[in-house]
């Protein structure tokens, strides 16, 4: 017994070793990076903390852009003010007594880390729980869509950026109002994503925008996404090539908004509702 | 010995915030910028003393990549490669361990007294070895065969370059030459 104590000790380190790693691996290869509630929650505080003080000093210098991408949302949300449009015609005036009930609500955070030179991005916003953010909510930005929140914490959240390798996006192509296709980052280039499951018969043009689709649960339709950059077609394949050009570059973004569907609870619970049907 | 950890303690807290204030701070527009990931802390792991224990070199430096996976969002992946470099790189220094166990002072700033040769080839394998296993556990997923030879590689070798002209300057400016 003594003996197998005293060789236990003499490869202690080799032990240790091998018990540290795995850990690590197991804790990178699960799906969920942050599956420890308990130290994402303790250490984010610090993290967050110093975190937020490199993005002050850093927003500073920032500002610029900033004010230039919100003075150009504010032009575009003015040019839908009631105000700009002329009754062309008095003598029939149509009543709308629709009901509209909100969809939407926004929550602004700010960017205070984020990365783009790795293969999985992830952003971190301070807004957390006790702003009502949850897991899978849509983000984004003046300019256009960043991601969707993966995990939450009492003041901060971490976003899945749409630089990640795992992130995918249902699109819609604004000029032939055609939903279809996903997005996604190869790893490569942080300005430009591919555009993929697009049949080769469909009349696409170099510069069409492409915008969130209609049928997202987190992010409302028509958020920008980018433009088509080049089309490449196989004659071994059905489906086109599509590269797009981000409209958000990665590497400046500061002010976010984080999307509340208000009907996704409701959304959810008729769907597990039919899952159990289902059974 | 109190004052050998502060120093420690002081230099890694300027490799945290030089990864953190300065590296992730430089924005590289274009395709470039994935090329560029530097991680400086690999100098922390070269420098801590070589007549620490194997144990206490794995301990200190699986912590020593756990908080940097905190401030990074890369959970598990730096204490991993801290861990595997602070396992190897006993086997690099052992018999230094046994050449200067009697003189207290060559404990601390020691790498500059084992000629430019050795010193290079010590810090240019770790080097290596710390990027090239941090971008292949960072770059798990779907895209990873695909970008293995285009991106992962040749950001494995520009990083490690990078690295290795900031820990030549971090070693000669923390060294100072004692006259004889």
């Amino acid at each position: 017994m003594n003996s197998i104590f005293r060789y236990l000790k003499s490869k202690l380190h080799v032990l240790l070793f091998l018990f540290l790693e795995i850990f690590c691996l197991v804790s990178i290869i699960r799906s969920n990076r942050y599956q420890s509630a308990f130290y994402f929650s303790n250490t984010r505080k610090v993290a967050g903390k110093l975190q937020e003080a490199n993005h002050s000093i850093f927003d500073y210098f920032d500002l610029y852009h900033k004010n230039q991408a919100l003075s150009n949302e504010n032009l575009r949300l003015r040019r839908q003010l009631k105000d700009n449009y002329l009754i062309e015609s008095r003598k029939v005036f149509t009543v709308n007594d629709s009901v509209y009930k909100q969809r939407y609500e926004y929550i602004p955070a700010e960017v205070i880390t984020n990365t783009i030179n790795l293969q999985n991005n992830y952003i971190t916003i301070n807004r957390g729980s006790s702003s009502g953010l949850e897991p899978g909510m849509g983000v984004f930005c003046p300019q256009g869509v960043i991601g969707h929140v993966i995990e939450v914490s009492e003041n901060y959240s971490i976003v899945t950026s749409v630089l990640n390798s795992t992130f995918k996006l249902g699109c819609k192509i604004e000029e032939m109002s055609l939903a279809k296709g996903t997005i996604h980052w190869s790893g490569r280039d942080p300005n430009f994503v591919d555009y993929l499951e697009v049949n080769k018969y469909e009349q696409i043009k170099k510069g069409y925008h492409i915008v969130s689709s209609p049928y997202s649960k987190y992010l409302p339709e028509n958020i920008p996404i980018g433009t088509v950059d080049k089309i490449e077609t196989k004659s071994t394949d059905d489906f086109y090539k599509i590269k797009v050009k981000l409209a958000v570059n990665f590497g400046r973004i500061s002010t976010v908004y984080v999307v509340k569907n208000l009907f996704n609870k409701e959304v959810q619970e008729l769907e597990k509702k039919l899952k159990e049907k289902a059974q | 010995m109190i004052f050998d950890i502060l120093k420690y303690l002081g230099l890694y807290i300027l490799l945290i915030a030089l990864q953190l204030f300065v590296i992730s701070n430089v924005n590289i527009s274009g395709s470039f910028s994935v090329y560029f990931e530097p991680q400086v802390l690999v100098m922390f792991l070269l420098l801590l003393p070589p007549r620490m224990s194997h144990v206490w070199l794995i301990v200190v430096s699986f912590l020593a990549g756990l908080i940097l996976d905190t401030f990074f969002n890369t959970m598990g992946v730096n204490a991993a490669v801290c861990a595997l470099v602070g396992f190897f790189r006993h086997y690099a220094t052992r018999e230094i361990e046994n050449e200067i166990a009697s003189r207290e002072e060559d404990n601390k700033i020691w790498t500059s007294k084992k000629g430019r040769p050795w010193k290079w080839m010590y810090f240019i394998t770790f080097i290596l070895l710390y990027h090239l296993v941090f971008s292949m556990l960072e770059s798990l997923g779907p895209n990873f065969f695909r970008n293995f030879l285009v991106v992962t590689l040749p950001a494995v070798l520009i990083s490690s370059l990078i690295t290795f002209i900031f820990t030549i300057a971090l070693e000669d400016l923390i060294y100072k030459p004692t006259k004889s």
